[in-house]
Protein backbone atom coordinates (compact mmCIF):
# COMPACT_ATOMS: atom_id res chain seq x y z
CA UNK A 1 0.00 0.00 0.00
CA UNK A 2 1.50 3.16 -1.25
CA UNK A 3 1.56 6.22 1.42
CA UNK A 4 -0.45 8.61 -0.54
CA UNK A 5 -3.65 5.84 -0.19
CA UNK A 6 -3.42 5.34 3.42
CA UNK A 7 -3.12 8.99 3.85
CA UNK A 8 -6.54 8.67 1.40
CA UNK A 9 -8.64 6.67 3.40
CA UNK A 10 -8.38 9.21 6.52
CA UNK A 11 -9.44 12.31 4.83
CA UNK A 12 -12.15 11.60 2.94
CA UNK A 13 -15.25 13.04 4.90
CA UNK A 14 -18.58 10.81 5.03
CA UNK A 15 -20.77 13.04 2.64
CA UNK A 16 -17.94 12.38 0.10
CA UNK A 17 -18.12 8.48 1.20
CA UNK A 18 -21.94 8.84 0.65
CA UNK A 19 -21.08 10.08 -2.93
CA UNK A 20 -19.14 7.56 -4.28
CA UNK A 21 -21.43 4.92 -2.47
CA UNK A 22 -24.20 6.33 -4.55
CA UNK A 23 -22.47 5.38 -8.06
CA UNK A 24 -21.65 1.92 -7.07
CA UNK A 25 -24.23 -0.63 -8.41
CA UNK A 26 -26.79 -2.53 -5.70
CA UNK A 27 -24.39 -5.99 -6.10
CA UNK A 28 -21.49 -3.79 -4.72
CA UNK A 29 -22.90 -2.39 -1.89
CA UNK A 30 -25.01 -4.99 -0.62
CA UNK A 31 -20.92 -6.74 -0.37
CA UNK A 32 -19.81 -3.46 1.04
CA UNK A 33 -22.34 -3.41 3.80
CA UNK A 34 -19.74 -5.82 5.62
CA UNK A 35 -17.30 -2.90 5.04
CA UNK A 36 -17.92 -1.22 8.44
CA UNK A 37 -21.10 -0.36 10.93
CA UNK A 38 -20.64 3.11 9.68
CA UNK A 39 -20.95 1.62 6.19
CA UNK A 40 -23.68 -0.50 6.75
CA UNK A 41 -26.01 1.99 8.67
CA UNK A 42 -25.47 4.62 4.96
CA UNK A 43 -25.98 1.83 2.41
CA UNK A 44 -29.49 0.73 4.85
CA UNK A 45 -30.76 4.46 5.03
CA UNK A 46 -33.41 5.58 3.22
CA UNK A 47 -32.24 9.03 2.37
CA UNK A 48 -29.09 7.47 0.99
CA UNK A 49 -31.85 4.66 -0.53
CA UNK A 50 -33.41 7.36 -2.34
CA UNK A 51 -30.43 9.39 -3.66
CA UNK A 52 -29.16 6.35 -5.76
CA UNK A 53 -32.36 6.03 -6.83
CA UNK A 54 -32.25 9.45 -8.28
CA UNK A 55 -28.87 8.82 -9.29
CA UNK A 56 -29.80 5.70 -10.99
CA UNK A 57 -32.68 7.16 -12.59
CA UNK A 58 -31.22 10.26 -14.04
CA UNK A 59 -28.34 8.18 -15.29
CA UNK A 60 -30.67 6.13 -17.24
CA UNK A 61 -32.68 8.70 -18.35
CA UNK A 62 -29.58 10.16 -20.29
CA UNK A 63 -28.61 7.01 -21.67
CA UNK A 64 -31.95 6.26 -22.84
CA UNK A 65 -31.53 7.30 -26.54
CA UNK A 66 -28.42 5.95 -27.59
CA UNK A 67 -26.75 5.00 -30.98
CA UNK A 68 -26.71 1.51 -29.98
CA UNK A 69 -30.06 0.01 -28.54
CA UNK A 70 -33.45 0.42 -28.13
CA UNK A 71 -34.46 -0.48 -24.87
CA UNK A 72 -35.16 -3.80 -22.95
CA UNK A 73 -37.48 -6.78 -22.54
CA UNK A 74 -38.06 -8.60 -19.70
CA UNK A 75 -39.45 -11.90 -19.53
CA UNK A 76 -40.17 -14.89 -17.24
CA UNK A 77 -39.35 -18.32 -18.39
CA UNK A 78 -38.29 -22.10 -17.08
CA UNK A 79 -35.17 -22.25 -16.45
CA UNK A 80 -34.54 -25.58 -17.83
CA UNK A 81 -30.87 -26.16 -16.88
CA UNK A 82 -31.48 -26.07 -13.42
CA UNK A 83 -32.79 -29.23 -11.84
CA UNK A 84 -34.84 -27.83 -9.58
CA UNK A 85 -36.80 -26.20 -12.60
CA UNK A 86 -37.25 -22.64 -10.98
CA UNK A 87 -38.62 -19.64 -12.78
CA UNK A 88 -36.17 -16.68 -14.04
CA UNK A 89 -37.20 -13.37 -14.71
CA UNK A 90 -34.70 -12.20 -17.79
CA UNK A 91 -33.68 -8.63 -19.14
CA UNK A 92 -31.73 -8.61 -22.27
CA UNK A 93 -31.28 -5.35 -24.26
CA UNK A 94 -32.58 -4.53 -28.06
CA UNK A 95 -29.44 -3.71 -29.49
CA UNK A 96 -30.21 -1.78 -32.83
CA UNK A 97 -29.10 -4.56 -35.24
CA UNK A 98 -31.93 -6.50 -33.71
CA UNK A 99 -29.79 -8.58 -31.88
CA UNK A 100 -30.75 -9.35 -27.82
CA UNK A 101 -28.11 -9.12 -25.65
CA UNK A 102 -28.41 -10.49 -21.82
CA UNK A 103 -28.17 -8.02 -19.29
CA UNK A 104 -29.08 -9.85 -15.63
CA UNK A 105 -31.18 -12.81 -14.33
CA UNK A 106 -32.73 -13.46 -11.36
CA UNK A 107 -34.03 -16.41 -9.93
CA UNK A 108 -37.96 -16.25 -8.87
CA UNK A 109 -39.15 -17.16 -5.95
CA UNK A 110 -41.28 -20.09 -6.11
CA UNK A 111 -44.26 -19.21 -4.36
CA UNK A 112 -44.94 -16.38 -6.60
CA UNK A 113 -46.34 -19.31 -9.06
CA UNK A 114 -49.58 -17.95 -7.28
CA UNK A 115 -49.08 -14.53 -7.97
CA UNK A 116 -49.15 -12.28 -11.28
CA UNK A 117 -46.81 -9.65 -12.52
CA UNK A 118 -48.91 -6.55 -12.26
CA UNK A 119 -46.49 -3.65 -13.11
CA UNK A 120 -42.75 -2.97 -12.54
CA UNK A 121 -40.88 0.07 -12.49
CA UNK A 122 -37.81 1.40 -11.86
CA UNK A 123 -36.84 -1.96 -10.97
CA UNK A 124 -39.39 -2.61 -8.43
CA UNK A 125 -42.22 -5.23 -9.29
CA UNK A 126 -45.39 -5.47 -8.01
CA UNK A 127 -47.31 -8.62 -8.18
CA UNK A 128 -51.33 -9.48 -6.80
CA UNK A 129 -52.33 -12.72 -6.16
CA UNK A 130 -54.17 -14.95 -8.23
CA UNK A 131 -56.21 -17.25 -5.95
CA UNK A 132 -57.79 -15.01 -4.03
CA UNK A 133 -59.40 -12.95 -6.28
CA UNK A 134 -60.25 -9.95 -4.69
CA UNK A 135 -55.96 -9.19 -4.73
CA UNK A 136 -55.58 -8.25 -1.45
CA UNK A 137 -52.13 -9.68 -0.85
CA UNK A 138 -49.91 -7.96 -2.84
CA UNK A 139 -46.01 -8.18 -2.78
CA UNK A 140 -43.32 -5.52 -3.82
CA UNK A 141 -40.28 -7.65 -4.94
CA UNK A 142 -36.77 -6.12 -5.87
CA UNK A 143 -35.05 -8.72 -7.97
CA UNK A 144 -31.83 -7.26 -7.71
CA UNK A 145 -31.31 -7.26 -4.17
CA UNK A 146 -33.77 -10.65 -3.66
CA UNK A 147 -35.69 -8.55 -1.33
CA UNK A 148 -39.75 -8.58 -1.72
CA UNK A 149 -41.78 -6.91 1.21
CA UNK A 150 -45.95 -8.35 1.41
CA UNK A 151 -48.66 -5.78 2.06
CA UNK A 152 -51.91 -6.53 3.09
CA UNK A 153 -54.80 -4.22 1.33
CA UNK A 154 -58.35 -4.07 2.62
CA UNK A 155 -60.02 -7.60 2.31
CA UNK A 156 -63.99 -7.16 1.25
CA UNK A 157 -66.13 -9.56 1.68
CA UNK A 158 -67.33 -10.71 -1.61
CA UNK A 159 -70.92 -10.62 -1.53
CA UNK A 160 -71.91 -10.43 -5.75
CA UNK A 161 -69.34 -10.15 -8.79
CA UNK A 162 -66.75 -7.57 -7.39
CA UNK A 163 -63.59 -7.56 -9.03
CA UNK A 164 -60.33 -5.66 -8.35
CA UNK A 165 -57.93 -4.29 -10.58
CA UNK A 166 -54.61 -2.93 -9.60
CA UNK A 167 -52.16 -0.38 -10.77
CA UNK A 168 -48.20 0.29 -9.95
CA UNK A 169 -46.26 3.71 -10.32
CA UNK A 170 -43.93 5.51 -9.43
CA UNK A 171 -44.37 8.98 -8.54
CA UNK A 172 -41.31 11.05 -9.39
CA UNK A 173 -42.99 14.55 -7.98
CA UNK A 174 -42.89 12.18 -4.56
CA UNK A 175 -40.00 10.29 -4.98
CA UNK A 176 -42.27 7.39 -3.84
CA UNK A 177 -43.88 4.35 -5.05
CA UNK A 178 -47.54 3.86 -5.14
CA UNK A 179 -49.82 0.87 -5.58
CA UNK A 180 -53.80 1.88 -6.82
CA UNK A 181 -56.17 -0.76 -5.90
CA UNK A 182 -59.55 -0.33 -7.32
CA UNK A 183 -62.84 -2.88 -6.03
CA UNK A 184 -65.84 -2.90 -8.32
CA UNK A 185 -69.09 -4.24 -8.30
CA UNK A 186 -70.34 -5.68 -11.66
CA UNK A 187 -73.48 -5.33 -10.93
CA UNK A 188 -75.34 -2.10 -12.13
CA UNK A 189 -75.66 0.52 -9.29
CA UNK A 190 -75.45 -1.43 -6.33
CA UNK A 191 -72.34 0.10 -5.05
CA UNK A 192 -69.44 2.54 -5.55
CA UNK A 193 -66.60 1.22 -7.05
CA UNK A 194 -64.17 1.79 -4.02
CA UNK A 195 -60.57 2.99 -4.03
CA UNK A 196 -57.87 2.80 -1.41
CA UNK A 197 -53.99 3.82 -2.28
CA UNK A 198 -50.23 2.45 -1.11
CA UNK A 199 -47.41 4.50 -0.80
CA UNK A 200 -44.42 2.75 0.79
CA UNK A 201 -43.27 6.30 2.46
CA UNK A 202 -45.71 6.12 4.61
CA UNK A 203 -46.03 1.99 4.21
CA UNK A 204 -49.61 1.62 4.46
CA UNK A 205 -53.07 2.18 2.54
CA UNK A 206 -55.36 5.02 2.46
CA UNK A 207 -58.96 5.38 1.21
CA UNK A 208 -59.18 7.53 -2.39
CA UNK A 209 -62.67 8.75 -3.24
CA UNK A 210 -63.00 7.69 -6.93
CA UNK A 211 -66.00 10.56 -7.43
CA UNK A 212 -67.18 10.58 -10.79
CA UNK A 213 -68.06 14.05 -10.41
CA UNK A 214 -64.30 14.72 -11.11
CA UNK A 215 -64.80 13.12 -14.58
CA UNK A 216 -65.36 15.64 -16.91
CA UNK A 217 -67.72 15.35 -20.00
CA UNK A 218 -71.50 13.21 -19.29
CA UNK A 219 -73.84 14.17 -16.53
CA UNK A 220 -73.57 13.45 -13.54
CA UNK A 221 -75.38 10.46 -11.99
CA UNK A 222 -74.68 8.27 -14.85
CA UNK A 223 -73.83 5.43 -11.86
CA UNK A 224 -71.24 4.12 -10.92
CA UNK A 225 -68.13 2.24 -12.69
CA UNK A 226 -69.27 -1.68 -12.66
CA UNK A 227 -65.94 -2.95 -14.40
CA UNK A 228 -62.33 -1.89 -14.54
CA UNK A 229 -59.95 -4.26 -16.66
CA UNK A 230 -56.47 -4.42 -15.32
CA UNK A 231 -54.04 -4.14 -14.47
CA UNK A 232 -53.43 -0.35 -15.12
CA UNK A 233 -50.83 1.11 -17.78
CA UNK A 234 -48.50 3.38 -16.06
CA UNK A 235 -47.66 6.37 -18.63
CA UNK A 236 -47.92 10.54 -18.89
CA UNK A 237 -47.57 9.96 -15.31
CA UNK A 238 -51.13 8.83 -14.54
CA UNK A 239 -52.18 4.57 -14.24
CA UNK A 240 -54.86 4.00 -17.30
CA UNK A 241 -57.08 1.34 -17.60
CA UNK A 242 -59.91 0.56 -19.37
CA UNK A 243 -63.57 0.94 -17.80
CA UNK A 244 -67.28 0.43 -17.51
CA UNK A 245 -70.12 2.19 -16.65
CA UNK A 246 -73.72 1.91 -17.93
CA UNK A 247 -73.85 2.17 -21.85
CA UNK A 248 -69.59 2.99 -22.33
CA UNK A 249 -66.48 1.73 -22.31
CA UNK A 250 -63.96 4.86 -21.39
CA UNK A 251 -60.04 5.50 -20.22
CA UNK A 252 -60.21 5.34 -16.47
CA UNK A 253 -57.38 7.72 -15.55
CA UNK A 254 -55.31 8.17 -12.30
CA UNK A 255 -52.81 11.11 -11.67
CA UNK A 256 -50.37 9.57 -9.33
CA UNK A 257 -49.11 12.41 -7.73
CA UNK A 258 -52.16 14.58 -7.23
CA UNK A 259 -54.02 11.13 -6.85
CA UNK A 260 -57.33 12.53 -9.02
CA UNK A 261 -59.41 10.46 -11.44
CA UNK A 262 -59.73 11.73 -14.92
CA UNK A 263 -61.81 10.06 -17.41
CA UNK A 264 -60.47 9.93 -21.02
CA UNK A 265 -63.80 8.98 -24.02
CA UNK A 266 -62.80 5.98 -26.28
CA UNK A 267 -63.95 6.66 -29.82
CA UNK A 268 -67.48 6.04 -30.04
CA UNK A 269 -68.54 2.19 -31.50
CA UNK A 270 -65.28 1.07 -32.26
CA UNK A 271 -66.08 -1.94 -30.67
CA UNK A 272 -68.90 -2.47 -32.43
CA UNK A 273 -67.07 -5.40 -34.42
CA UNK A 274 -68.38 -8.68 -34.51
CA UNK A 275 -66.57 -11.02 -32.73
CA UNK A 276 -64.27 -9.34 -30.73
CA UNK A 277 -61.50 -12.13 -29.27
CA UNK A 278 -60.31 -9.15 -26.72
CA UNK A 279 -59.38 -5.74 -26.44
CA UNK A 280 -56.14 -4.42 -24.68
CA UNK A 281 -55.13 -0.61 -24.04
CA UNK A 282 -51.30 -0.17 -24.75
CA UNK A 283 -48.80 2.40 -25.68
CA UNK A 284 -48.28 3.39 -29.27
CA UNK A 285 -45.29 5.37 -29.27
CA UNK A 286 -46.00 7.59 -26.23
CA UNK A 287 -49.75 8.08 -26.89
CA UNK A 288 -52.60 5.69 -25.46
CA UNK A 289 -54.14 3.20 -28.03
CA UNK A 290 -56.73 0.64 -27.69
CA UNK A 291 -55.60 -2.95 -29.54
CA UNK A 292 -58.73 -4.93 -30.34
CA UNK A 293 -58.43 -8.47 -31.59
CA UNK A 294 -61.04 -9.55 -33.55
CA UNK A 295 -62.28 -12.35 -36.52
CA UNK A 296 -62.49 -10.54 -39.60
CA UNK A 297 -65.82 -11.91 -40.88
CA UNK A 298 -65.73 -9.61 -44.19
CA UNK A 299 -63.27 -10.81 -45.73
CA UNK A 300 -64.41 -13.56 -48.81
CA UNK A 301 -61.80 -15.96 -47.25
CA UNK A 302 -63.62 -15.85 -44.17
CA UNK A 303 -62.09 -16.30 -40.32
CA UNK A 304 -59.58 -13.74 -40.96
CA UNK A 305 -58.23 -12.84 -37.75
CA UNK A 306 -57.25 -8.83 -37.39
CA UNK A 307 -55.42 -6.34 -35.15
CA UNK A 308 -57.66 -2.59 -35.16
CA UNK A 309 -55.00 0.01 -33.65
CA UNK A 310 -56.51 2.96 -32.36
CA UNK A 311 -54.55 5.74 -31.33
CA UNK A 312 -55.06 8.90 -29.44
CA UNK A 313 -52.92 11.30 -31.28
CA UNK A 314 -53.49 13.68 -28.62
CA UNK A 315 -53.14 13.01 -25.05
CA UNK A 316 -57.18 13.25 -23.83
CA UNK A 317 -58.47 14.91 -26.58
CA UNK A 318 -61.13 12.30 -27.42
CA UNK A 319 -61.92 13.90 -30.78
CA UNK A 320 -58.15 12.57 -32.00
CA UNK A 321 -58.80 8.85 -31.76
CA UNK A 322 -57.73 7.11 -35.23
CA UNK A 323 -57.85 3.75 -36.16
CA UNK A 324 -54.28 4.09 -37.12
CA UNK A 325 -53.52 0.43 -38.25
CA UNK A 326 -55.83 -3.23 -39.22
CA UNK A 327 -53.13 -5.76 -39.52
CA UNK A 328 -54.11 -9.19 -40.61
CA UNK A 329 -52.55 -11.89 -38.05
CA UNK A 330 -52.67 -15.69 -36.77
CA UNK A 331 -54.69 -16.35 -34.02
CA UNK A 332 -53.64 -14.09 -30.50
CA UNK A 333 -54.88 -15.77 -27.04
CA UNK A 334 -55.61 -13.12 -24.47
CA UNK A 335 -53.06 -12.74 -22.24
CA UNK A 336 -50.80 -13.30 -25.59
CA UNK A 337 -50.66 -9.19 -26.05
CA UNK A 338 -47.48 -8.12 -24.35
CA UNK A 339 -48.03 -4.34 -25.23
CA UNK A 340 -45.47 -2.16 -27.67
CA UNK A 341 -42.01 -0.91 -27.91
CA UNK A 342 -40.81 2.42 -28.34
CA UNK A 343 -40.68 1.39 -32.12
CA UNK A 344 -44.42 0.84 -31.64
CA UNK A 345 -43.58 -2.94 -32.45
CA UNK A 346 -46.37 -5.04 -30.87
CA UNK A 347 -44.96 -8.07 -28.73
CA UNK A 348 -47.11 -11.01 -29.19
CA UNK A 349 -47.15 -14.60 -28.19
CA UNK A 350 -48.63 -16.66 -31.25
CA UNK A 351 -48.37 -20.30 -32.92
CA UNK A 352 -44.33 -19.09 -34.37
CA UNK A 353 -43.86 -18.21 -31.06
CA UNK A 354 -42.68 -14.92 -29.83
CA UNK A 355 -42.65 -12.31 -31.87
CA UNK A 356 -42.58 -8.28 -32.54
CA UNK A 357 -44.72 -7.20 -35.22
CA UNK A 358 -44.07 -3.76 -37.06
CA UNK A 359 -47.45 -2.31 -38.03
CA UNK A 360 -46.89 -0.12 -40.30
CA UNK A 361 -44.72 -2.71 -42.73
CA UNK A 362 -46.81 -5.60 -41.11
CA UNK A 363 -43.60 -7.75 -40.70
CA UNK A 364 -43.22 -10.47 -38.07
CA UNK A 365 -39.74 -10.86 -36.21
CA UNK A 366 -39.32 -13.99 -33.91
CA UNK A 367 -37.54 -12.47 -30.75
CA UNK A 368 -34.58 -14.64 -29.81
CA UNK A 369 -35.37 -15.74 -26.30
CA UNK A 370 -35.94 -19.10 -24.54
CA UNK A 371 -39.92 -19.64 -24.27
CA UNK A 372 -41.30 -17.47 -22.14
CA UNK A 373 -44.50 -16.49 -20.54
CA UNK A 374 -44.35 -12.86 -19.30
CA UNK A 375 -43.09 -10.17 -21.84
CA UNK A 376 -42.85 -6.26 -21.50
CA UNK A 377 -40.92 -3.81 -23.04
CA UNK A 378 -39.01 -1.52 -20.43
CA UNK A 379 -37.70 2.17 -22.16
CA UNK A 380 -34.23 1.40 -19.11
CA UNK A 381 -33.14 -0.47 -16.79
CA UNK A 382 -32.62 0.27 -13.50
CA UNK A 383 -31.42 -1.49 -10.48
CA UNK A 384 -32.09 0.35 -7.04
CA UNK A 385 -31.95 -0.86 -3.67
CA UNK A 386 -35.45 0.27 -2.75
CA UNK A 387 -36.72 -2.18 0.19
CA UNK A 388 -33.27 -2.49 1.28
CA UNK A 389 -34.63 -0.91 4.54
CA UNK A 390 -38.14 -2.82 5.23
CA UNK A 391 -38.38 -5.51 3.20
CA UNK A 392 -37.72 -9.30 3.83
CA UNK A 393 -34.62 -11.33 2.01
CA UNK A 394 -35.78 -14.40 -0.21
CA UNK A 395 -34.94 -17.23 1.82
CA UNK A 396 -36.50 -20.50 2.19
CA UNK A 397 -38.58 -19.41 5.45
CA UNK A 398 -40.32 -17.04 3.47
CA UNK A 399 -41.80 -19.79 0.88
CA UNK A 400 -42.41 -21.49 4.01
CA UNK A 401 -44.47 -18.90 6.11
CA UNK A 402 -46.02 -17.92 3.26
CA UNK A 403 -47.77 -21.01 2.57
CA UNK A 404 -48.76 -21.30 6.20
CA UNK A 405 -50.37 -18.08 6.13
CA UNK A 406 -52.52 -18.92 3.27
CA UNK A 407 -53.34 -22.24 5.38
CA UNK A 408 -54.66 -19.55 8.53
CA UNK A 409 -56.37 -17.30 6.20
CA UNK A 410 -58.40 -19.70 4.97
CA UNK A 411 -59.20 -21.08 8.36
CA UNK A 412 -59.90 -17.93 9.71
CA UNK A 413 -61.61 -16.16 6.72
CA UNK A 414 -65.38 -14.94 5.88
CA UNK A 415 -64.52 -14.49 2.65
CA UNK A 416 -65.57 -16.52 0.19
CA UNK A 417 -62.73 -17.31 -0.95
CA UNK A 418 -61.79 -19.03 -4.73
CA UNK A 419 -60.69 -22.14 -3.42
CA UNK A 420 -59.79 -24.24 -6.22
CA UNK A 421 -55.99 -23.36 -5.74
CA UNK A 422 -54.65 -24.73 -8.90
CA UNK A 423 -57.39 -23.53 -11.32
CA UNK A 424 -57.08 -19.71 -12.41
CA UNK A 425 -59.03 -19.78 -15.46
CA UNK A 426 -57.05 -20.70 -18.08
CA UNK A 427 -53.40 -20.28 -16.94
CA UNK A 428 -50.93 -22.73 -16.23
CA UNK A 429 -49.95 -20.89 -12.90
CA UNK A 430 -48.87 -17.73 -11.29
CA UNK A 431 -46.93 -15.83 -13.69
CA UNK A 432 -47.94 -17.49 -16.75
CA UNK A 433 -50.01 -15.70 -18.61
CA UNK A 434 -49.48 -12.71 -19.30
CA UNK A 435 -50.14 -9.10 -17.31
CA UNK A 436 -53.87 -8.59 -18.26
CA UNK A 437 -55.96 -10.99 -16.21
CA UNK A 438 -56.39 -14.48 -16.62
CA UNK A 439 -58.97 -16.51 -18.69
CA UNK A 440 -62.27 -15.17 -19.44
CA UNK A 441 -62.59 -13.30 -16.28
CA UNK A 442 -60.93 -10.28 -17.63
CA UNK A 443 -61.81 -8.02 -14.97
CA UNK A 444 -59.45 -9.59 -12.17
CA UNK A 445 -56.18 -8.94 -11.73
CA UNK B 1 -14.82 40.51 -14.19
CA UNK B 2 -11.88 38.84 -12.78
CA UNK B 3 -11.36 37.01 -9.26
CA UNK B 4 -8.33 36.06 -7.67
CA UNK B 5 -7.89 32.53 -5.92
CA UNK B 6 -5.07 31.86 -3.68
CA UNK B 7 -4.57 28.27 -2.58
CA UNK B 8 -2.85 26.78 0.14
CA UNK B 9 0.46 27.05 -0.86
CA UNK B 10 -0.22 30.58 -1.23
CA UNK B 11 -0.55 30.85 -5.29
CA UNK B 12 -2.75 33.63 -6.68
CA UNK B 13 -4.73 32.57 -9.91
CA UNK B 14 -6.58 35.23 -11.88
CA UNK B 15 -9.94 33.70 -13.06
CA UNK B 16 -12.71 35.37 -14.93
CA UNK B 17 -16.01 35.16 -12.83
CA UNK B 18 -17.49 33.22 -15.17
CA UNK B 19 -15.59 30.19 -14.89
CA UNK B 20 -15.24 30.55 -11.37
CA UNK B 21 -18.61 30.55 -9.99
CA UNK B 22 -18.93 26.76 -11.38
CA UNK B 23 -18.12 26.41 -7.91
CA UNK B 24 -21.36 27.40 -5.57
CA UNK B 25 -18.80 27.81 -2.96
CA UNK B 26 -17.15 31.08 -4.72
CA UNK B 27 -20.86 31.84 -5.98
CA UNK B 28 -21.87 32.35 -2.81
CA UNK B 29 -19.53 34.54 -1.88
CA UNK B 30 -19.58 36.39 -4.93
CA UNK B 31 -23.32 37.18 -4.42
CA UNK B 32 -23.02 37.57 -0.42
CA UNK B 33 -20.11 40.96 -2.24
CA UNK B 34 -17.05 38.97 -0.46
CA UNK B 35 -15.10 38.39 -3.56
CA UNK B 36 -13.23 41.78 -3.44
CA UNK B 37 -10.52 40.62 -2.36
CA UNK B 38 -8.30 37.45 -2.74
CA UNK B 39 -10.36 34.64 -1.89
CA UNK B 40 -8.61 32.08 0.10
CA UNK B 41 -8.50 28.46 -0.42
CA UNK B 42 -7.01 27.13 1.84
CA UNK B 43 -8.48 23.42 1.61
CA UNK B 44 -6.62 23.48 -2.33
CA UNK B 45 -3.52 23.23 -3.29
CA UNK B 46 -1.75 24.85 -6.69
CA UNK B 47 -1.70 21.70 -8.40
CA UNK B 48 -5.57 20.72 -7.80
CA UNK B 49 -6.46 24.21 -7.92
CA UNK B 50 -5.30 24.42 -11.80
CA UNK B 51 -6.90 21.24 -12.78
CA UNK B 52 -9.92 22.48 -11.13
CA UNK B 53 -10.16 25.92 -12.99
CA UNK B 54 -9.17 23.92 -16.53
CA UNK B 55 -12.35 21.97 -15.89
CA UNK B 56 -14.36 24.90 -15.16
CA UNK B 57 -12.69 26.66 -18.16
CA UNK B 58 -13.77 23.91 -20.87
CA UNK B 59 -17.17 23.31 -19.20
CA UNK B 60 -17.68 27.50 -20.34
CA UNK B 61 -15.88 27.20 -23.26
CA UNK B 62 -17.40 23.60 -24.63
CA UNK B 63 -20.87 24.29 -23.28
CA UNK B 64 -22.81 24.02 -26.34
CA UNK B 65 -20.79 21.15 -28.07
CA UNK B 66 -21.93 17.66 -25.37
CA UNK B 67 -20.03 15.36 -27.72
CA UNK B 68 -16.43 17.21 -27.03
CA UNK B 69 -17.06 18.35 -23.66
CA UNK B 70 -17.45 14.12 -22.93
CA UNK B 71 -14.35 13.58 -24.72
CA UNK B 72 -12.64 16.31 -22.62
CA UNK B 73 -13.88 14.82 -19.41
CA UNK B 74 -13.22 11.23 -19.97
CA UNK B 75 -9.23 12.26 -20.66
CA UNK B 76 -9.33 14.81 -17.77
CA UNK B 77 -10.38 12.05 -15.36
CA UNK B 78 -7.90 9.88 -16.50
CA UNK B 79 -5.23 10.46 -13.63
CA UNK B 80 -3.66 8.50 -10.98
CA UNK B 81 -5.44 7.72 -7.23
CA UNK B 82 -3.83 10.60 -5.33
CA UNK B 83 -4.61 12.95 -7.97
CA UNK B 84 -7.54 11.68 -8.17
CA UNK B 85 -8.51 12.41 -4.62
CA UNK B 86 -7.34 15.51 -4.56
CA UNK B 87 -9.81 16.21 -6.95
CA UNK B 88 -12.97 14.94 -5.38
CA UNK B 89 -11.94 16.53 -2.12
CA UNK B 90 -11.58 20.06 -4.02
CA UNK B 91 -14.94 19.45 -6.04
CA UNK B 92 -16.58 18.79 -2.48
CA UNK B 93 -14.91 21.75 -0.95
CA UNK B 94 -15.43 24.44 -3.85
CA UNK B 95 -19.48 22.35 -4.31
CA UNK B 96 -18.64 21.85 -8.44
CA UNK B 97 -21.56 19.37 -8.90
CA UNK B 98 -20.49 17.75 -11.78
CA UNK B 99 -16.69 17.14 -11.41
CA UNK B 100 -17.72 16.10 -7.64
CA UNK B 101 -19.71 13.81 -9.66
CA UNK B 102 -17.59 12.48 -12.50
CA UNK B 103 -15.04 11.95 -9.66
CA UNK B 104 -16.89 9.76 -8.02
CA UNK B 105 -17.49 7.85 -10.58
CA UNK B 106 -14.36 7.44 -11.43
CA UNK B 107 -13.91 6.34 -7.83
CA UNK B 108 -17.04 3.58 -7.87
CA UNK B 109 -15.83 2.13 -10.89
CA UNK B 110 -12.38 1.21 -8.89
CA UNK B 111 -13.91 0.63 -6.00
CA UNK B 112 -16.94 -1.86 -7.60
CA UNK B 113 -15.55 -5.28 -7.82
CA UNK B 114 -13.49 -4.76 -4.62
CA UNK B 115 -14.30 -7.32 -1.50
CA UNK B 116 -15.11 -5.76 1.66
CA UNK B 117 -11.66 -6.41 2.76
CA UNK B 118 -10.34 -4.87 -0.12
CA UNK B 119 -11.65 -1.75 0.41
CA UNK B 120 -10.91 -1.76 3.96
CA UNK B 121 -7.62 -1.98 2.75
CA UNK B 122 -7.60 0.66 -0.32
CA UNK B 123 -9.82 3.19 2.19
CA UNK B 124 -8.06 2.47 5.57
CA UNK B 125 -11.43 1.53 7.05
CA UNK B 126 -11.67 -0.38 10.56
CA UNK B 127 -13.58 -3.18 10.56
CA UNK B 128 -15.64 -2.84 13.71
CA UNK B 129 -18.08 -6.04 12.93
CA UNK B 130 -17.74 -8.84 15.35
CA UNK B 131 -16.81 -11.99 12.94
CA UNK B 132 -20.59 -13.43 13.82
CA UNK B 133 -22.61 -9.78 12.85
CA UNK B 134 -20.49 -10.02 9.51
CA UNK B 135 -21.10 -13.33 9.02
CA UNK B 136 -24.81 -12.36 9.53
CA UNK B 137 -24.96 -10.25 6.63
CA UNK B 138 -23.00 -12.06 4.34
CA UNK B 139 -25.72 -15.33 5.24
CA UNK B 140 -28.23 -12.91 4.00
CA UNK B 141 -26.91 -11.84 0.92
CA UNK B 142 -24.57 -15.01 -0.77
CA UNK B 143 -25.68 -14.15 -4.20
CA UNK B 144 -23.35 -10.57 -3.16
CA UNK B 145 -20.31 -12.58 -2.68
CA UNK B 146 -20.51 -14.71 -5.58
CA UNK B 147 -18.61 -14.67 -9.11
Amino acid sequence: MSQTTATMGERVPDDVVEDILAHLPVKSLIRFRCVSKSWNSIITDPTFISKHLKLNLNQSESSMSTNTQSGYLLYTTEDKDSSSSSKELCTVVCNNNRTLTQVSRFEIPSFFDKYMIVGFCNGLFCLASREKELCHIIYLWNPSIRMLKKLVATRFNRKHNESATIGFAYDSLNNDFKILRIVCNAMFNESEAEAEIYTLSSDSWRKVVVSMESLRGYEPNIGTICDVWGPFKFYNGALHALAFTVGYSFILSFDISDESFHEIMMPRNHLDLVSINFTELAVYKGSPADFVFARDHGNERGGRFLCHIWVMEKYGVSKSWTRKFVIPMEWVWIGHFFGCTNNGELLIKNATGLVSIDPESQNQNILAIEDANWVAFSANSMESLVLLDGGSFITQNVYTDSEKESEEEKKNSDVCSMDDLGSASGSGGGLGSGSSGDGDSRATS
Amino acid sequence: MALELKSSDNKIFEVEELVAVQSETIKSLVEDGCADNVIPLPNVDSKTLELVLDWCKNHVDMKLDEEKLKEYEDKFIEVDQAVLYDLLLAANYLNIKDLLNRACQKVADMLKGKTPEQIRETLNIVNDFSPEEEEEIRKENLWAFEE
